[in-house]
């Protein structure tokens, strides 16, 4: 037991109405690389804030060392040798290597000068002690991502971390880039240092852990051995036995006419060869994990992403489809991820909101016929059942997916054929969720095309008729409607 | 079915009381106040006389504080306008012996919609931003208003540019006219045409506006190139009032214009904007200083007390919305 360089025990939290984690222990010896699997919503990221102390734990205890360990806010955690490498990498761009690994930290001379000699002798130890090399005075900016991500290695170094977090360390990272990652890592284990790695990728694990622990739905299943379980385990682990959710009849027509397709799409180095065909009447699902590529596709169909090769075919033809604009012309619309930053006007009311891409088609001419604006959005409060007190509530202050429902009440009264719903269903309840699978399904029904992407390889699975799975920018699988299930899509997006 | 009525017509009640709020009309209160005070402490100032002179001399400024709005609403601005209004005297006064009146006239409209289009390429299909971009505007029109007049002041205004500053219709004076006729015109089309609607769209969330398909960079330069006449109608008054033409000329005014803007509620973030208020903001202004003439106190507290108000108006909405 005191062995352990870090042990939690009996972590719990709660948000209201969710248990996050439930009584979850994890335990890292000295030297030792952790992996923390599980699906999206299994409390990886609510374990680590709480190690961390961004978020407070509601009960558990944490030891470092044997010793309790009293962490309530982020200083704590850095002051007590805890590391986190966030995977969004939180550098000033415009400063060099040498001043954001010191940042907030400053030795200072005379007058308050910036010591930089110092600073420099620090760095050039460090980097020397644990093999690693970077330019001290080049800017962020011109870094690539696995150099940033060795400058906030070099940041927890410093502040003397023995157990350095990373998460997702490699979502972002090409095959050698990668390779170099878990060759520094190989080489911080041998002088000591413990890694807690988070990842979705399950073959990396076995490149580069020690031992496994599996979360299920805020619930730890089980820690192993590496040497002792197969991806295939840790993959069934992940998935267990779930509820059976809610999901809609699959009813799309198998020999529904092709709308859209995509031919052999390259864009610079991150999509390579994709090819899909969206068919009238059904629902495509494409997804993968963070970095693989989902978005760009979603923002070359809109036509907000060029590419360098293939072609784009709408019923047959060979298009060109340069803005959002040219897109729902075509009759294609998005229902985008970022509902907040780039789905809603906050704070205009309902029904603006639900109008903003058919005004034309409700005002023929140029003043708007408010009325008709509100009785459109009041329909669409009845159909889609969005709870609101009326069609002028400001949107911000409707629940998430009352927030959704509006952004798809927009899409509809574009009359679109080709609906792209990207993560449609991200920040919203069960209940809202399963409406919204619904409709997808009647929309399919009622001849619309739907292309559904999400990371969350069950609703896929269980709403789609067809999967496409993409990994760091390649097709890793293309699954018909007898192939689709969960196991396959999480092999598919997680494995070689 | 009457019990939906009944909800209908409270929430178009609270609607009322909500537009009526102190939030929503501080402005437009203490410029009510203020009037009710002058018109008490001096006879002076209800005289239709006064009322008119106070609206003609606000006119220049609230032109130029009409188009700011439009720009405002798309969450872009524009540092230039003020110097482009005295650029376009300095045009017009230079045109004017060599291609005659109207095609003098004509012509400063046609570089009005220049400057704007090239102002809003920038801006939208550069990606500069419009503080740089528009400083650098206003470097080059200030610089172009010195070449152009080697420092000199130009006269020469013929009769027909004296009627757009003192000219009347029915009895009320030109610039009144333009002033408050494109006030109205301004506030139907912000507030009541899908033109409008896009404008304040596109500043509340310009990556939505443009994933709902909506042709964003043609509209923000639109707004620029309305700003920008709206800048040149701005100059012709004051050529008008003045009859002359200054190197220096409507050199900052601009800042007038944003202050009344931002102080009839336009958010500089973009997203709402109110034509009227803007009119009422600019009054106010004016009003301030014409009862500093009344009262007897220095017009030279004007700025001062301005700069105060501005702070003040914009802190208490920023407050209340913070606090929503």
């Amino acid at each position: 037991m005191s062995r352990s360089i870090l042990e939690m025990r009996g972590i719990t939290k709660t948000f209201p109405g969710v248990v996050a984690l439930n009584q979850v222990d994890l335990d890292v010896a000295p030297g030792e690389v952790h992996a923390v699997v599980g699906e999206n919503g299994a409390g990886k990221s609510t374990l680590m804030k709480i190690l961390s102390g961004a978020y407070e734990r509601d009960a558990g205890s944490i030891f470092l060392n044997g010793q309790p360990a009293d962490i309530s806010a982020p200083a704590d955690a850095i002051r007590q040798g805890i590391g986190i490498v966030y995977q969004d990498l939180p550098l000033v761009p415009s400063l060099s290597v040498l001043a954001n690994i010191y940042l907030g930290r400053e030795e200072t001379g005379r007058l308050g000068k910036i010591d930089r000699a110092r600073h420099l002798a620090r760095f050039e130890q460090l980097c020397d002690s644990f093999g690693i090399y970077l330019p001290p005075d080049s800017r962020i900016r011109d870094l690539s991502v696995a150099e940033r991500q060795l400058v906030e290695i070099l940041k927890v170094l410093d502040r003397d971390a023995q157990v350095i977090v990373m998460d997702e360390p490699t979502a972002t990272l090409d095959q050698n880039a990668k390779q170099a990652l878990f060759q520094t890592v190989r080489q911080l284990q041998a002088a000591g240092k413990s890694f807690i790695f988070i990842t979705h990728f399950i073959d990396e694990i076995f490149e580069i852990a020690d031992r496994v622990t599996v979360l299920k739905d805020g619930c730890r299943v089980d820690t192993l051995e590496i040497d002792q379980t197969s991806p295939q385990e840790v993959v069934a682990m992940m998935i267990g036995h779930s509820p059976r959710e809610m999901f809609p009849e699959k009813t799309g027509a198998a020999s529904g006419r092709p709308i859209l397709q995509l031919r052999g799409i390259y864009i610079d180095a991150r999509i390579r060869d994709f090819s899909m065909t969206l068919h009238q009447g059904e629902i495509l699902g494409l997804t993968g994990l963070v970095g693989s590529g989902c978005s760009d596709i979603v923002n070359l169909i809109i036509g907000n992403l060029d590419y360098d090769r293939g072609a784009v075919l709408l019923d047959g033809a060979p298009t060109r489809i340069s803005s959002p604009f040219e897109a729902i012309k075509h009759g294609i619309c998005l229902l985008p991820s970022d509902r907040k930053g780039s789905g809603l006007l906050l704070d205009f009311e309902l029904a603006k909101n639900v109008s903003l891409s058919s005004i034309a088609k409700i005002s023929p001419r140029q003043v708007i016929q408010v009325q008709r604006e509100r009785q459109i959005a009041s329909e669409f409060i009845e159909k889609l059942r969005i709870v609101t007190p009326s069609a002028r509530q400001r949107v911000r202050n409707l629940s998430g997916g009352n927030q959704q429902k509006v952004v798809l009440a927009r899409m509809l009264r574009t009359d679109a054929r080709i609906l792209i719903l990207d993560e449609p269903t991200q920040g919203i309840d069960v209940r809202a969720k399963e409406e919204i699978f619904l409709l997808m399904r009647q929309l399919a029904d009622q001849g619309k095309a739907i292309l559904f992407i999400s990371s969350e390889f069950k609703e896929i699975a269980g709403v789609a008729d067809r999967g496409i799975v993409l990994r760091n920018g390649a097709i890793t699988a293309a699954l018909d409607r007898d192939e689709i299930s969960e196991a396959r899509l999480v092999a598919a997006a997680t494995m070689l | 079915m009457t019990m939906k009525r009944g909800q209908e017509a409270q929430t178009r009640f609270s609607a009322l009381v909500k537009a009526l709020s102190l939030q929503n009309m501080a402005i437009v209160y203490v410029f009510i106040i203020l009037c009710i005070v002058l018109a008490l402490s001096s006879d002076a100032f209800l005289r239709p006389r006064n009322i008119i002179n106070i609206i003609r001399q606000a006119s220049v400024v609230g032109v130029l504080a009409i188009g700011m709005t439009f720009l405002l609403s798309t969450a872009q601005f524009d540092l230039a306008v003020g110097a482009q209004a005295g650029f376009t005297g300095v045009v017009i006064l230079l045109l004017i012996p060599v291609i005659g009146f109207i095609p003098a006239l004509l012509s400063s409209l046609g570089i009005a919609v220049l400057i704007g289009l090239i102002t809003g390429a920038i801006i939208t299909k550069i990606g500069v931003n419009s503080l740089v971009t528009t400083l650098g505007t206003l470097s080059i029109i200030k610089g172009l208003l010195l070449v152009l007049t080697d420092g000199r002041i130009l006269r020469g205004a013929t009769p027909e540019l004296r009627w757009f500053g003192s000219g009347e219709i029915l009895s009320i004076p030109f610039p009144v006219i333009a002033f408050l006729g494109l006030g109205i015109l301004g506030e139907f089309v912000l507030n009541y045409t899908r033109y409008g609607r896009y404008l304040l769209a596109i500043g509340g969330n310009r990556e939505a506006s443009k994933l709902a398909g909506l042709r964003v960079d043609e509209i923000i330069i639109s707004a620029f190139v309305l700003s920008s006449i709206c800048a040149t109608i701005g100059g012709i008054i004051l050529l008008g009032r003045i009859y002359s033409a200054s190197p220096l000329g409507g050199v900052g005014t601009e800042f007038i214009a944003i202050t009344a803007a931002v102080l009839g509620g336009t958010s500089i973030f973009g997203g709402e904007g109110s034509v009227w208020k803007t009119v009422v903001a600019v009054l106010l202004l004016q009003v301030l200083g014409n009862g500093f003439n009344l009262l007897n106190i220095g017009a030279n507290y004007q700025e001062l007390i301005q700069g105060f108000i501005m702070i003040g108006a914009v802190a208490l909405y920023t407050y209340q919305r913070r606090r929503q």
